[in-house]
């Protein structure tokens, strides 16, 4: 593709996701206010009907953002500045963005502690120089990814479980993300980071991984994914900073 | 006089000002005025002003070029920067031009703005 092209779908790309945010933001004021007066109803029915409802406009509300997110991402041209970074601490703050989700799920530990909104983020150093929003971002496409699998009624009867842990091993930092919410489909795990293939066939348009991928690279990283025991493990490397 | 802070809202989406307006208004802490025109807002904006709130793209004038206004004007507003894009460029840009705060769109949820105001203004 020419250069001139790729600068107009960026544009393009940047405007659409622009476009997807503005109309959000009211939306997702509006639903919000709809929640507090909906805590006055006395009726018991209505008041729980409502609120179920608004919980299902909240999470489709969600799948824009990010998907506007990505659109940014994607188009991105600006540069973040690299700073020094404990991973461990982006891992639990990801956790916490979508902590609502993870409710659903039986069990999520990290470096096999049980995940909590109030764990402390500073339990393990594991320093890297990245990109400090882009790394989250990468946590959070990776984990929603395991959870859209996890989420899926299929799973309601078995025992779910994300597993995170993080490590600093031969001048690494060395993250594994595990499911069990059944793994990518063997035909498609050799191009799941490219861009728009898409393991679901309900949603998605195959962007995060894609996204994902894009991030690792920026940040001198590497990032795998393999199936293994019912489900997948992505495993992701950034060059680790020693502490003085 | 009212001892109420008063609250300027400056974007060009009017459903964004009308959201705005109506949840910031439930507590009767604040008097706020909305713009939908930069321009109009400009000529509104003086050391009365407690706080703006300003977007950025809008089709009549860049809202960080308001806000330079704003500070040549009167050193007392307050301004926070709100936009659609979260650059790392633009949030520099408006910290140098003296916003006190940044945030994104959508907002992370209203009732949390609100709290940012709060702080902010010592309510």
């Amino acid at each position: 593709m020419q250069k001139s092209e790729l600068t107009h779908i960026d544009k393009l790309t940047s405007g659409l996701a622009h476009e997807i945010n503005t109309p959000l933001t009211y939306i997702k004021g509006v639903v919000e206010m709809m929640g507090y007066t909906a805590e006055d109803i006395e009726n018991d029915s209505i008041r729980t009907q409502l609120q179920s409802d608004m919980e299902m406009l909240s999470s489709g509300m969600r799948r824009l953002e990010l998907l506007a997110d990505s659109m940014r991402e994607m188009s991105n041209t600006s540069k973040e500045e690299k700073q020094e970074i404990n991973i461990y601490e982006t891992l639990i703050s990801a956790l916490k963005s979508v902590n609502k989700r993870l409710e659903y799920v039986d069990s999520v530990t990290v470096n096999d502690d049980e995940f909590s909104v109030d764990m402390l983020k500073d339990k393990y150093q594991h320093l890297a120089y990245v990109h400090y929003h882009r790394i989250e971002l990468l946590w959070t496409i990776i984990i929603n990814n395991a959870l859209d699998s996890l989420l899926l009624e299929t799973h309601e009867d078995e025992n779910t479980y994300l597993k995170i842990e993080s490590k600093v091993e031969n001048k690494s930092v060395i993250v594994t993300i595990k499911d069990n919410g059944n793994g990518i489909d063997s035909d498609l795990i050799d191009s799941i980071f490219e861009p728009f293939t898409s393991t679901k066939d309900y949603s998605g348009i195959g962007m995060g991984l894609n996204i994902a991928r894009k991030i690792v690279k920026e940040n001198d990283g590497e990032i795998s994914a393999v199936n293994m025991n019912n489900g997948v493990k992505f495993t992701i490397t950034l060059p680790s900073v020693i502490p003085e | 006089m009212s001892s109420k802070k008063n609250i300027v809202i400056v974007d060009d989406e009017k459903d964004i000002l009308d959201i705005l307006q109506r949840f910031l208004s439930r507590s009767e802490k604040y008097n706020i005025k909305t713009y939908d025109n930069p321009i109009t807002a400009k000529s509104h904006i003086n050391e009365s002003i407690d706080l703006v709130l300003l977007d950025v793209m809008m089709p009549q004038m860049n809202g960080l070029d308001l806000l330079e206004k704003i500070q040549e004007n009167n050193n007392k507003t307050k301004v926070i920067i709100m936009t659609a894009y979260s650059t790392l460029d633009k949030v520099l840009e408006s910290h140098r031009k003296g916003a006190v705060d940044y945030i994104t769109k959508p907002f992370g949820s209203l009732k949390a703005l609100e709290t940012q105001i709060d702080k902010l203004l010592s309510v």
